[in-house]
């Protein structure tokens, strides 16, 4: 079994290497008066998480996310625009239960801010190509998950005549599962998950690479195969304009599903005769 | 070389010139085999008989517990085969407990118990002064249990100062008292031991061995728990130092620590007394334990070094006479109900009148009764009761002399009660004649019953093949009994599963079966009917295996529907249930099934019940691991068990 310490040291190192390597951002320096914090906005976001297992190391890792946000003109009702529908793909190696990489693409669709305003495409296209290293702990009866996940975006605004930018995107998220009625995470486990994950950003044109900080508590239950998971993400990070930032309160669910393909008539494991 | 030729001829030389002879080898010691060294003469026809010093030597480990060892040292002299002088024994236990190897070194924990006592005999009786200690070792550290000093025995007795103390968790028990002439209990004696958690201490006030009261206190509280005061043997005392007993004087034998002026077992004078005397044959277990005259070999004290006196009355001729028959008439009277309880015949065929089953019912009762009486019989047949003052015995003994005796018993279903009726006479007055002529009443009520029960039965008991038949089935019966109602080793639900179907077949199953051949008046009707019991019981013996593995298989598949998985989402391995759809059905028509087999009546159809559930478990070994999903997709919990049956192809 990998070296927890040892991993996220390597982790740590390489996307530090990453960042130095990156051009300086040639941008002209704003030096902002004061803060601004721009008033929260609503969305929610639903998922289906799929984990299928192909052999004993190789799994199809998949995602696919509805999301929606508020009205222009009632930033509270969570639903009022469409705002994404999200899918992300990938074959994940599983080196052992405490450590796997995954890798593949990502199709975004980003929605127009302004729908029917003609100076907007309805929707344009945001690939990406992701990779993310997993590492997990247990704390006691607890559950504790360090995600490293790196995207590369090619990313265009909705405006007419948008150029395509490419940026990388770093995360690290720290997820702990606490089982509420069990004493460790197993079926039929009512659980409570904090997480808190911070990205960064970095790219020609980027020039905060603080891109957002969001807090999720999530409430879930497992259940065999499946496993339902939903709560409130609070969002907070800066926006293109300088000095400004944005929080947004998100209500989450999502769906997760595993099944395995490998060969269930496998020879049986235990001793049995009645 | 030499050098120890001539060391073994020194210590040789005065054991040759004595005519004495030296043994080495194995020998047993009070029940104790070790290796013992003694120097013996020879006796008359070659007898063996220790002369000269002593020295024995047990190592020995525990047969069941291998980490148990024990180690007994002794060492003294004989004088013609009896104990003389200092004897010195040790006798420890040690338990190890292994801990760890580190390098090839073992690392383990000791604890042991010690028993140290230096002893002086003359002519094998103790005599002259005793120490005793007794040592616990724990956690590398020797510490002090209990001790008794300067207890000084004088021909078997201990004279004087008495003093005893244990050392429990951090507390001191004492027992502090005094002993005159030939080591009777004297003046106040003080013990103080915990029972239930409580710290007791309790004096007693004893007169040249006479028990005259005794009191016991909470120590820690301060509150009386118990207060008895002899106060007939108070006056019957002070009549003895007047000169005024009449029909009584006190004993010359010496009697035991349980001061006994005619109390029954039962009786508070008796009982108040045993919590105390418990912890006087505690100490006198440990310290007598080396000589076989005081502590046998399974370690009860047998005789004691100190002792109480009672009284003995004078019995009349009358009197006495009824003490050397009464035994005979009792044995016999007792002889006839045991074997009327227990006869086979007038059991099973009890059904064939009320009159039949109320005699099968008083010969039950009367055997309990019998029980009753043991005690004070006990000590007529042992000649003790001349020690007993009847006022006592005649308050703790007049229940058991009851008047009516009410017996129950069924008869066709129906739950009947009739009396038994005896005359008691002045049992105050007229101990042993009362109790003579109550024996007789009850002699004479069995001899009625026991005729009728002849007269009815003897035609049957006549037919040698019926008697057969008879026996059998009530051994076999009996033997049932006790497998189904006294089984132990299984779960609750399986001792549950295990009463529900004696009761209903072994109970009343067989009772119907019982009457149908209790009313046969035909012999080969009852030949048949005979059989029929049997090959129930032969059933029930057959199904017993069974029975007791139903559970435990079903554990088994549930063992077998788990299997181990991976979450991926929260990266975790746990059990989980395989088939989850499957194993509920076949849950669901297990309990069916297991309900059916509780309230089965019919002793034939216990084998059709377990052949079901052993086919149910076959069927689900089958498709734990075979392709099941159209099955699955079949089932649901709406379906009716037979659907569910028919799905399973059971």
């Amino acid at each position: 079994m990998m070296d927890l310490n040892k991993c996220l040291v390597l982790l740590v190192f390489v996307g530090l290497i990453h960042l130095n390597i990156m051009p300086a951002n040639a941008q002209e320096n704003f030096i902002p008066t004061e803060r601004i914090s721009l008033p929260a906005t609503t969305e929610s976001w639903n998922g289906l998480y799929l984990k299928l297992r192909m052999t004993e190391k190789w799994w199809w890792y998949q995602e696919n996310h509805y999301r929606r946000r508020n009205s222009i003109d009632n930033r509270s009702d969570f639903v009022g625009r469409i705002s994404q529908i999200y899918n992300r793909f990938g074959f994940t190696y599983l080196f052992t239960d405490n450590f796997e990489v995954t890798f593949g693409p990502t199709l975004v669709w980003n929605f127009t801010p302004d729908p029917g305003n003609p100076a907007y495409l309805n929707s344009v296209l945001e690939p990406r190509f992701w990779h993310q290293w997993l590492l997990t702990q247990a704390v006691g009866p607890v559950k504790i998950l360090h995600q490293f996940r790196f995207e590369h975006r090619f990313k265009r605004a909705n405006n007419i005549g948008a150029e395509f930018q490419f940026t990388n995107r770093w995360r690290y998220k720290i997820t702990a599962y606490v089982p509420l009625n069990k004493p460790r995470m197993e079926n039929k486990t009512f659980f409570i998950a904090p997480s808190n994950e911070f990205f960064f950003e970095s790219g020609r044109h980027i020039t905060d690479i603080f891109e957002e900080n969001r807090v999720y508590t999530a409430i879930g239950y497992t259940y065999n195969n499946y496993m339902f998971f939903g709560g409130h993400m609070w969002t907070y990070g800066p926006t293109p304009i300088p000095a400004t930032y944005r929080n947004r309160h998100i209500i989450r669910l999502n769906v997760m599903y595993t099944i395995d393909f490998r060969d269930r008539r496998r020879p049986l494991t235990r001793d049995f005769q009645f | 070389m030499n050098k120890y030729l001539l060391i073994l001829f020194f210590i040789l030389s005065p054991i040759l010139l004595q005519g004495q002879e030296l043994f080495t080898g194995d020998y047993t010691f009070n029940g104790l085999k070790g290796e013992a060294a003694f120097e013996f003469v020879k006796g008359a026809e070659g007898t063996l008989i220790k002369q000269g010093y002593f020295r024995f030597l047990r190592k020995e480990r525990d047969i069941e517990d291998k980490a148990v060892f024990y180690k007994t040292q002794v060492e003294g002299n004989y004088e013609q085969d009896k104990k003389t002088g200092l004897w010195d024994y040790t006798d420890e236990r040690h338990q190890i407990e292994f801990k760890d190897v580190v390098d090839f070194k073992l690392i383990s924990e000791l604890s042991s118990q010690q028993i140290k006592l230096k002893a002086n005999y003359l002519q094998g009786n103790p005599h002259g002064k005793w120490t005793f200690e007794q040592n616990e070792f724990a956690e590398g550290k020797l510490s002090k249990k209990s001790q008794a000093e300067d207890l000084q025995f004088f021909d078997g007795d201990i004279r004087g100062k008495f003093q005893y103390k244990s050392f429990v968790s951090g507390k001191t028990h004492f027992i502090r008292g005094e002993l005159v002439g030939n080591g009777y209990m004297n003046g106040e004696w003080t013990f103080v031991y915990e029972e239930e958690g409580i710290l007791i201490n309790e004096v007693r006030n004893y007169e040249n061995g006479f028990l005259l009261g005794l009191v016991k206190r909470d120590l820690e509280k301060d509150d009386v728990i118990d207060e008895v005061v002899f106060y007939e043997t108070i006056r019957k005392l002070n009549q003895v130092n007047n000169i005024e007993n009449k029909g009584f004087r006190v004993s010359e034998e010496k009697f035991g620590i349980q001061f006994n002026d005619g109390f029954l077992s039962g009786a508070p004078q008796f009982s108040a007394q045993r919590s105390g005397n418990q912890f006087i044959t505690e100490f006198l277990t440990n310290v007598m334990r080396y000589d076989e005259k005081f502590v046998n070999q399974s370690g009860e004290v047998i005789d004691y070094p100190i002792h109480t006196k009672k009284f003995v009355f004078e019995l009349t001729r009358n009197q006495q006479k009824i003490v050397e028959e009464l035994p005979a008439k009792f044995d016999q009277l007792k002889t006839t109900v045991k074997d009327y309880s227990e006869r086979n015949a007038l059991m099973l065929n009890r059904q064939k009148s009320d009159t039949l089953s109320f005699a099968y019912a008083f010969f039950q009762f009367q055997n309990q009764k019998l029980k009753d009486f043991d005690e004070i019989m006990n000590l007529i047949i042992t000649k003790e009761i001349q020690y007993y003052d009847l006022n006592h015995l005649v308050q703790d003994g007049k229940t058991i002399l009851s008047e009516t005796d009410e017996i129950s018993f069924t008869f066709e279903e129906e739950n009947l009660t009739r009396e038994v009726t005896y005359t008691v006479g002045d049992f105050e007055n007229n101990f042993y004649s009362v109790l003579s002529d109550y024996i007789s009443q009850m002699n004479a009520k069995t001899m009625e019953f026991k005729s009728y029960v002849d007269g009815s039965l003897s035609k049957i008991e006549r037919d040698e093949d019926l008697r057969n038949i008879q026996n059998q089935i009530q051994e076999r019966r009996d033997q049932l009994d006790e497998k189904y109602l006294l089984a132990e080793d299984y779960s609750f639900e399986t001792l549950e599963l295990l009463q529900s179907i004696h009761d209903n077949i072994l109970g009343t199953g067989f009772d119907r079966l019982n009457e149908l051949y209790a009313k046969e008046e035909n012999f080969d009707g009852k030949k048949e009917t005979a059989r029929k019991m049997l090959d129930l019981l032969n059933e029930m013996e057959n199904q017993y295996q069974h029975l007791t593995e139903l559970y435990s298989n079903f554990d088994k598949m549930d063992e077998l529907y788990m299997e181990e998985v991976f979450n991926p989402f929260t990266y975790t391995r746990y059990d989980q249930r395989d088939k989850p759809r499957l194993y509920e059905s076949a849950e669901r028509v297990f309990e069916y099934y297991m309900i059916q087999l509780q309230k089965e009546e019919d002793y034939t159809q216990i084998k059709y019940w377990v052949e079901k559930i052993d086919s149910l478990f076959q069927r689900m070994s089958e498709l734990k691991e075979a392709d099941s999903r159209v099955v699955e997709r079949k089932l649901n919990r709406r379906l009716s068990i037979n659907r569910v049956e028919a799905i399973l192809e059971l």
